[in-house]
């Protein structure tokens, strides 16, 4: 007998079905229930209708304490009143002006301050935005075609960071990525040489988060051989911080890692889902960034630079990396504590701040994907395949819930499987 | 971007390999089985293409690799002469027991292909009988399971697919109707057409006029996948990268 009842959905499926007939796939992208693997979809929220702090509510007034945070941009928390503020503040003077908004330049200028490469700042909308200047910005600046990315790579969704077999991707649009595994240097050099060095940088998150694996962090010494080859060949080193930006350092996952990158893209954390993303890099890189013919029509919109001012300066008080890994710890060592009194295997790897698990006891994530759906269907919105996200806003209390639910979903599995050697 | 090859490689395992289920599956085909005087072993051997031996007998009918035991063989100098039996029927070369090739493929091999093409490109009519609707379903998803594995082994692109896919058997089937299992070793891809007892991957739909849209191209993976009408479970990165070659194998049978 489960001890928390299951929620249930039905105000958000009607929401669906009507989003089924006026957009398509109903929700599309990783927030859908396609791309966001919602195993099976009866267990899951299709639709919200309002959040605060480290919660949302679903149409069926059903409270999740969060821990995707929107897949990331949610760093203070939902509805956070001082970066709303700062936002309302600005949206009443104006956002989307033809002459810019001084606040453009106090949010770059605090950039600059805070991210440890950063000599400038150059904004826009979405990750992919943010990441595909950086490589246009490697070509630029070298002259050279090829771009080299590691295995398992996201850069976002624009052509060339897609793969030559999605759909509507012609394998030309791809033809110039080079992928080798993560930080494999022999790889690295066979890669230049066997493109005569025609190779313009390299493009890498600051470590391997991908899907459906277990996430492996880099080191230091990793960090430092990648980016003596790039200073030793001419090459831009682009870091994509767009998922962990600001949660590993306030200064920049390259700066954590202990290197600096020639250009870093942020986004996610920047301004707690207010819609901006940013490129910054080192003085050598200025003049190529703003050679580079690269603009959108709300790229320079202030509402969201006074929103991102307020997040930085709180992130900073609230020293989020530092808290984020305490968080983190916390919960996963708890959640690995629950799983182990019912003879589960929970598996857990990444950075504390961006913790990745899974189940181990099969190799298939069946068991994985029935345990995630069993708390989620009862408030803890966790996903099955992708890391996870925390936020400012979660308490000890939402911590100690969250093991306590996990642990019952875990009862509810094992109760399902009693061939498996599970503990109820 | 289809390439005579993997075209070569669809038609062999995904369409000719259907056979082995029309025999089981239709009376017709079935009686034209029985009426073989002695087993006939036929083989296909493709210049630069597949090279496989269908073997007839009464019971019914039975793809293996290569030419072992045949007991009449077809070549085809290229893998676009292979394509055209099957487009046009233009026959290849007789190379090993050329009366046996001449009389079987223009006595049972004919009819057999006719009442499969029947099936796998029907007319309105014909689908508007459940039991023809359900077995030209049933064998499409055969002739897709064969598809996928000879794309992702043979064409580019969907060789991409196959490089991330993990070791492990996937599922893929219509709920309590038929069920195949693509196997993937080391990136190669091959197709037992049974339930998988052990699968790290399950996509199920869960009717098969489900099935039939999304084959016929009429509804949408991703909407029925949002809708919840398409059962997925386990690494979905295996399925993920099957769907890929699932809109190559359009593109080539198209």
């Amino acid at each position: 007998m489960s001890k928390y009842p299951e929620y249930t959905h039905t105000e958000s499926k009607k929401w669906f079905d009507r989003a089924l007939a006026a957009v398509p796939s109903g929700v599309y992208g990783h927030l859908g229930p396609s791309e966001g693997l919602f195993l099976p979809i009866t267990k899951w929220p299709l639709m919200s209708d309002h959040a605060k702090g480290t919660y949302f509510w679903d149409v069926d007034g059903n409270r999740y304490i969060d821990y995707m945070c929107a897949y990331g941009p949610n760093v203070l928390g939902y509805c956070d009143d001082d970066v709303d503020a700062a936002a309302i503040e600005q949206l009443r003077k104006g956002n989307c002006t033809t002459s810019v908004s001084y606040k453009m330049v106090e949010c770059a200028e605090l950039l600059k301050d805070t991210v440890d490469c950063a000599d400038w700042a150059f904004f826009m909308k979405n990750g992919s935005d943010a990441t595909t200047f950086g490589v246009m910005c490697a070509r630029a600046h070298t002259g050279k075609k090829k771009m080299i990315l590691f295995k398992g790579y996201y850069h976002g969704d624009f052509q060339w960071a897609q793969k030559a077999d999605y759909p509507g991707i012609l394998p030309e649009e791809v033809a110039n990525n080079i992928i080798i595994p993560w930080f494999d240097m022999e790889a690295l050099q066979r890669a230049y040489d066997e493109n005569h060095g025609d190779i313009a940088g390299i493009i890498a998150q600051p470590y391997d988060h991908g899907n459906f694996y277990d996430n492996v962090c880099a080191t230091k010494e990793q960090w430092a051989a990648v980016r003596k080859f790039c200073d030793d060949h001419g090459m831009v080193l682009v870091i994509d911080d767009v998922r962990t930006g600001f949660r590993l350092d306030l200064a920049g996952s390259d700066h954590y890692y202990g290197f600096k990158a020639d250009l870093i893209c942020f986004c996610k954390a920047l301004a707690n889902g207010y819609n901006m993303s940013c490129v910054c890099g080192g003085e050598h890189m200025k003049n190529t960034a703003s050679s580079v013919v690269y603009t959108g029509s709300y790229w320079l919109s202030a509402e969201p630079f006074a929103a991102c001012i307020a997040c930085i300066n709180k992130m900073k008080k609230l020293d989020i990396p530092t808290m984020f890994r305490e968080k983190g710890t916390k919960l996963t060592q708890g959640l690995v504590e629950a799983g182990k009194r019912h003879n589960i295997d929970l598996v857990v790897s990444g950075e504390p701040a961006l913790f990745y698990f899974r189940i181990a006891n099969d190799d298939s994530l069946f068991l994985h994907q029935e345990w995630v759906a069993e708390c989620v269907s009862r408030g803890i919105f966790f996903t099955s395949h992708h890391n996870h996200f925390i936020n400012a806003a979660l308490t000890d209390e939402d911590i100690e819930y969250t093991i306590d639910v996990a642990d019952d979903a875990f009862s509810v599995v094992a109760e399902r499987h009693p061939d498996m050697g599970l503990i109820k | 971007m289809k390439d005579a090859k993997a075209m070569a490689f669809v038609n062999a395992y995904g369409v000719l390999a259907a056979l082995e289920n029309l025999c089981d599956l239709d009376s017709e085909a079935k009686a034209i089985c029985q009426g073989l005087e002695r087993p006939v072993n036929f083989c296909f051997d493709v210049k630069g293409g597949p090279c496989f031996t269908l073997n007839f007998t009464k019971d019914g009918c039975k793809l293996t690799e290569g030419d072992a035991g045949c007991t009449c063989k077809m070549s085809f100098l290229s893998p676009n002469g292979f394509n055209n039996l099957i487009d046009n029927s233009k026959p290849g070369i007789p190379s090993k027991n050329p009366k046996q090739v001449l009389t079987f493929l223009l006595g049972p091999f004919t009819k057999l292909t006719n009442i499969l093409t029947r099936y796998l490109r029907p007319s309105d009519s014909d689908l508007k009988d459940r039991e023809f609707f359900e077995k030209s379903t049933i064998l499409t998803m055969y002739v897709i399971g064969g598809a996928i594995c000879a794309l992702g082994n043979t064409d580019e692109i969907s060789k991409v697919s196959a490089s991330n896919i993990v070791d492990g058997e996937i599922s893929m089937g219509i709920s309590d109707k038929v069920y195949v299992t693509v196997i993937a070793k080391d990136h190669i891809l091959s197709l037992r057409k049974e339930k998988s007892e052990k699968p790290r991957a399950i996509m199920e739909f869960n009717s098969i006029d489900l099935a039939n849209s999304l084959f016929n191209g009429t509804a949408s993976t991703m909407a029925e996948l949002c809708a919840g009408n398409i059962r997925l479970a386990g690494m979905c990165n295996m399925i993920d990268n099957i769907n890929r070659i699932l809109d190559r194998v359009s593109a080539y049978l198209a």
